[in-house]
């Protein structure tokens, strides 16, 4: 150790670390290699006591959970993490082609083709991380770097947040120039939507090689998001014009989602088909055989150790992350050559059928067949596209409301809540002036309902209290609540679910008593 | 891995104590790693945020026998040509050379749990860092000092120790779904008269989108719901009170499948 060298070596855990690609607002992130595989990782290196005076030790949490169950070919993968008393080390995925931002720099405005082809690689692996309850929220050329056969990894979760059944988002984030107009104006939003709107200006900025809405002075700029006004030119095609105006559409809820962009003529010319798998496809619990000796070789282990390390699902084992690495590698060159297998069969045939059946022009036959169930499911949604039952007048229905409105003054119906509240015996925690938490003890269970009561403004005169079912598991501490959504997108962690789930069900008719004696209370 | 219990017990800075917690660590490195508490369900229902972090088991504890040693990295950022570091760790026999990286210069040793002396030799000098903690010895020479715990690798128990020493003072976004801080009480808040005061949000038009208004197409099962947004999960929907029946409807997520109640109550 102690001989002298040129270049001494430097290790963390089971990697080498090499020179540094860049630095952050954090530390520095450096190239390195995997002593025996000789794979090249990138290091991300953050100072925790940097993290601790910028507060954002919560943020880099969620960033290192959300990322670490990740597995998308266009999402940077986190292999690893690991801590020093100084520092946290993120092994992750390394990439050599660079920031997209810097090759629309040195390429200019691509052609629709290029475009399409970077995007539909986007909003797969977007597609991703909403379905796994992740919002990206800082979407922008500069985190999405490109590999060596060119194909986009989505990187930089450092500002992505967790959607939670019934829950809003607020924090005003990411770069103005990508950032939705609810976004810049501080309003609630649901998730997915701030990340369509980031995702039609990339594609705008893919095809221009400008931005949409673009100004150095910034409340220029956000009055020119909020318009929803920007320049259309001429060399666009009517079709992806379209599409990009409904990308950016101000009103979120007329905002394009995932399902509408992945059934868009321009967006599925050339689809490859693994971008968007059935859902019984992605089931990775077939062990690659080949793989593992390959482990054993290199670590001089037996196969079982290899599959015992595999199937403990832990992490850090170094095992499992040599054998994750190959297998990674490997499936990005069988993805590569059968792209081009693809494109060289499609290169002059029209585009396939295969792709979402709903959409092909042959209706099912019988659709009271289990089979078709599904494919009438996806017909049902708001924009009902093929229906020729459609003309049917159907008979009048009482209608839903969401909550009570009052035309009183706010403070004035909160004061009233909190009386009809004591009255009815329930306790209640203030979050702010116009959100609680309430609970009541169930005398026989001597368990807790537990129900958050917000008053939202509807227009000028009139408000609406808003009441909402917390389960047990909200009333956890923040990390678990996290966990917990994590496990739950994971399908072999039943028992957890089943747990949950059964409180839930019986907190249903106790949350509807709650509200009924509330709202019965408020009325006198 | 009582995981999440030991944390508790760990509310102090975890900069100056040696946790407790050290000693039930080592029994959990010692577990054979099949087997995991995957199959307990009392354990595993616990340990949730250890089943993401499964922790004490690194890779030197189950490929090699000894010690578990942890990495440590030693960083000199007050410049020079050749710096070296040396230490009680290996018991100052021999130098190891840090690695220039922008302006600073770096190493990582990996080192046994407990506190550990070194001191840089920078350029045929002996220095120790002065902005690191320090100790003198019986020879009257003061060095450099750096505490290697375990707690320091689990990087989940790491952040954690790190989010409760800065926590307190800023809260995080309301809107994610942790309790708020405070206590239940039936205290009614004096009512806010005068003075600006900003009122309630803006109903997020989401909230409206309400599954049991849309008309389902007569050709599918009437029971078949469109599929809900997630945020109007959990939030209460009712009619308006008829012939003395009030209805309210809610819808949760159950699994893959969401599920809508609804409860007829008369009043």
């Amino acid at each position: 150790m102690a001989e002298k060298s040129n270049q001494p070596q430097v290790k963390i855990g089971h990697y080498i670390l090499g020179e540094t690609l860049g630095a952050g607002t954090f530390g520095k992130v450096k190239i390195a290699k995997h002593q025996l595989t000789g794979h090249k990782v990138a290091v991300k290196i953050l100072n925790r006591q940097k993290l601790k005076s910028l507060d954002v030790v919560g943020k880099i949490k969620r960033e290192i959970q959300n990322l670490k169950l990740f597995r998308h070919p266009h999402i940077i993968k986190l292999y690893q993490v690991m801590s020093t008393p100084t520092d946290i080390f993120m092994v992750m995925e390394f990439v050599a082609g660079g920031e997209l931002f810097d090759y629309i720099v040195k390429h200019g405005r691509l052609k629709e083709v290029e475009a399409r082809r970077f995007f539909q690689q986007i909003i797969s692996g977007i597609n991703y991380c909403h379905k796994h309850m992740v919002v990206h929220r800082d979407l922008k050329p500069e985190n999405l770097l490109l590999d060596s056969f060119g194909s986009v990894k989505i990187a930089d979760f450092g500002l992505s947040n967790m959607m939670h059944d019934g829950e809003f988002l607020r924090t005003s984030c990411g770069s103005p120039n990508y950032a939705a107009p609810e976004v810049i104006s501080g309003k609630l939003y649901a998730g997915p939507e701030v990340d369509i709107w980031s995702c039609g200006v990339i594609l705008y900025a893919l095809l221009c090689g400008t931005l949409p809405f673009d100004d150095e002075h910034v409340p220029t700029l956000f009055r020119k998001i909020k318009s929803g006004i920007f320049a259309i030119p001429d060399y666009l095609s009517k079709e992806v014009v379209s599409f990009l105006c409904h990308m950016l559409q101000v009103d979120p809820l007329k905002r394009a989602t995932i399902s509408s962009i992945i059934e868009h003529e321009w967006f599925k010319k050339d689809l490859p088909a693994y971008l968007f798998p059935s859902p019984n496809d992605q089931d990775a619990s077939i062990v690659d055989v080949d793989v593992v000796r390959e482990v054993c070789d290199k670590f001089s282990v037996s196969e079982d150790d290899v599959h015992r390390a595999i199937l403990s699902g832990d992490p850090h084992d170094q095992l499992a992350i040599a054998y994750n690495l190959i297998i990674d590698n490997q499936r990005m060159a069988d993805e590569t050559s059968k792209i081009d297998f693809h494109e060289f069969y499609l290169a002059s045939s029209p585009p396939p059928e295969s792709f979402l059946t709903a959409s092909s022009p042959h209706r099912p036959a019988h659709p009271e067949r289990m089979g078709e169930m599904k494919d009438i499911n996806q017909t049902l949604d708001p924009v009902p596209s093929v229906g020729p039952g459609k003309t049917q007048p159907v008979p009048k229905k009482a209608k839903w409301h969401l909550g009570i409105r009052s035309q009183s003054k706010p403070q004035d119906i909160m004061h009233e809540v909190f009386r009809a509240m004591k009255s009815l015996n329930y306790e209640w925690k203030i979050i702010n002036t116009y959100h609680v938490r309430a609970r009541k003890r169930n005398s026989i269970t001597n368990r807790f309902t537990k129900m958050s009561l917000q008053l939202y403004q509807v227009d000028q005169k009139s408000f609406l209290l808003d009441f909402k079912s917390l389960t047990h598991d909200a009333e956890n501490n923040f990390n678990n609540e996290i966990d917990g959504h994590l496990t739950q997108s994971k399908s072999d962690d039943r028992m957890e679910i089943d747990g949950d789930s059964e409180g839930q069900c019986h907190q249903t008719l106790e949350f509807f008593e709650m509200c009924a004696n509330l709202i019965t209370a408020l009325a006198h | 891995m009582g995981n999440s219990s030991s944390a508790k017990n760990r509310h102090t800075s975890g900069d100056e104590t040696a946790p407790t917690l050290v000693a039930g660590r080592h029994d959990s490195t010692s577990m054979p790693v099949d087997d995991g508490n995957m199959y307990d369900p009392c354990v595993y229902k616990r340990a949730r945020a250890s089943t993401i972090t499964p922790g004490a088991k690194s890779a030197q504890t189950t490929y090699s026998h000894g010690p578990r040693l942890l990495p440590t990295v030693f960083k000199w950022e007050g410049g020079g040509k050749d710096v070296y570091i040396c230490g009680s760790f290996n018991n100052w026999k021999s130098k190891i050379p840090l690695v220039k990286s922008q302006g600073d210069f770096y190493t990582i040793v990996d080192l046994p749990e407990g506190e550990h002396e070194y001191k840089f030799y920078i350029d045929g000098n002996w220095v120790k860092d002065p902005s690191e903690p320090t100790k003198s010895n019986q020879l009257g020479t003061e060095n450099n000092i750096v505490r290697v715990r375990n707690t320091d690798f689990e990087v989940f128990e790491a952040l954690a120790i790190d989010s409760r020493n800065t926590h307190s003072s800023k809260k995080h976004e309301s809107n994610e779904g942790g309790s708020p801080p405070g206590d239940y009480s039936q205290v009614i808040p004096v009512k806010q008269t005068g003075g600006k005061h900003t009122g309630p949000p803006f109903l997020p038009p989401q909230l409206l989108q309400i599954i049991l208004n849309k008309d389902t197409p007569a050709h599918v099962e009437p029971s078949l719901l469109p599929e809900p947004n997630h945020v109007m999960l959990n939030h209460l929907y009712a009619l308006s009170i008829k012939d003395g029946v009030m209805v309210l409807s809610a819808t949760h997520r159950f699994r893959k499948k969401y599920v809508t109640t609804l409860l007829y109550k008369p009043i």
